[in-house]
């Protein structure tokens, strides 16, 4: 089973600044479900977090093939139109990204996003548009605090995620491998309170 | 009268519904309450940053790490570094990442040769051992086991490891940084003082 990388550890939004230097990235915490896709030539194979085989109930149609990690929106609503929003790879064309930095994974990601493209849906400020339902998170280099104020507005972002550019991927065959490069910062619901 | 099951069944506790839980004023704590809150989220935040930091000096060591063994072709013991008030010590030990599946041996043994060993024990089938017990005192000796039971008597347990002695000779097995990200060796920061 595959532990996809993800946050575990979090802080709270008056830190946000501390991790505003240059060494984070930013992205919006969408309010879906983790989505690990196998991909190969346009055909997805989709698990979630715990392993379970989510093929033909989550419909992607992820255009970049290998193993890609992203939010499936199964919570009611879509993000700029968006059913899956990928912000990680734990292979991409065959090409393991063990031992790879985000800066590189994310790199790759985006020149393929770029390549792949064949939508051209009007992008918003958190997630841009690649084929028909599927976008790519955005990356927000500085100004996290106003990251941050602009995404507890929209109902459907739980808050930021911040990921060391330079944190590279471990071996995904546990939980925790992959937690010491990132964190996450939520916004308080009726049932959170950091 | 009813079985045991049914009997258990009901004596077993009910759920308390949210309706049962009890709301007390207690102006007598007001401000250890706040204290309490207070420090949880301060503990939060620093529990967090500490891992942060903790990632940052592992990546800048693992690095250097790395560099030193590929120049010196050899694994470096530990690294004390610092500055003259302030140092830890870097340790890699010799316990990598777990290995649970063929297909990740495999996958591992393609890139860099032999670098897992699988170890195949046998144990006998408890189930069938105790179905058969009266026979088996002199069942295999006289062979009178049904085909299907001796068939499955003895199932077999797989354990997968990397080589114990892999860190000594990662040159061998392919490009040392390569190699160390995809075994993942277990890394050891300790506080040696001034």
């Amino acid at each position: 089973m595959i532990y996809p990388p993800r946050p575990k550890v979090a802080t709270t939004p008056q830190e946000l600044s501390k991790y505003d230097n240059g060494r984070f990235i930013a992205q919006a915490k969408f309010n879906g479900s983790y989505a690990i896709v196998h991909c190969l030539n346009g055909i997805a194979t989709v698990f979630n977090r715990h392993g379970d085989n989510k093929t033909g109930e989550w419909k992607i149609d992820c255009p970049i093939d290998g193993i890609i990690c992203g939010e499936y929106m199964n919570k009611g609503s879509l993000y700029n139109d968006c059913n899956f929003i990928i912000y990680d790879a734990i292979d991409i064309m065959g090409v393991s990204m063990i031992g790879k930095t985000y800066e590189h994974r994310f790199g790759q990601l985006r020149y393929l996003a770029e390549k792949y493209k064949t939508h051209m849906q009007p992008d918003s400020k958190f997630c841009e548009h690649i084929s028909n339902k599927t976008g790519i998170a955005v990356s927000i280099l500085s100004g996290f605090n106003e990251a941050y104020n602009e995404i507890v507005r929209v109902p459907i972002l739980e808050g930021v995620v911040l990921k060391k550019i330079t944190g590279r991927l471990l071996p995904c065959n546990s939980d925790t491998a992959n937690s010491g490069w990132q964190l996450k910062v939520r916004k308080p619901n009726k049932l959170y309170e950091f | 009268m009813s079985n045991l099951f049914n009997q258990a069944q009901a004596k077993a506790p009910t759920t308390k519904s949210a309706t049962n839980d009890v709301i007390l004023s207690t102006p007598e704590l007001t401000d250890q309450i706040a204290k309490f809150k207070k420090l949880s989220i301060a503990v939060q935040e620093a529990e967090t940053e500490l891992k942060m930091v903790h990632g940052d000096i592992v990546e800048a060591m693992t690095e250097k790490y790395i560099q030193m063994y590929k120049q010196n072709k050899t694994r470096p013991e530990s690294i004390k570094f610092g500055n003259q008030s302030e140092k830890l010590q870097f340790l890699v030990t010799s316990r990598y990442r777990t290995v649970k599946t063929t297909e990740e041996a495999d996958e591992l043994n393609n890139q860099f040769p032999n670098i897992v060993g699988k170890e195949v024990s046998y144990i006998f089938n408890p189930q069938i051992l105790e179905k058969y017990s009266d026979l088996i005192s002199d069942a295999i000796m006289k062979s009178q086991l049904p085909q299907e039971a001796k068939e499955s008597l003895i199932v077999a347990n797989t354990k997968y490891g990397i080589d114990k002695q892999a860190l000594d000779k990662l040159q061998v097995y392919g490009n040392i940084q390569d190699v160390f990200y995809s075994i993942s060796p277990v890394v050891q920061l300790k506080n040696i003082g001034k």
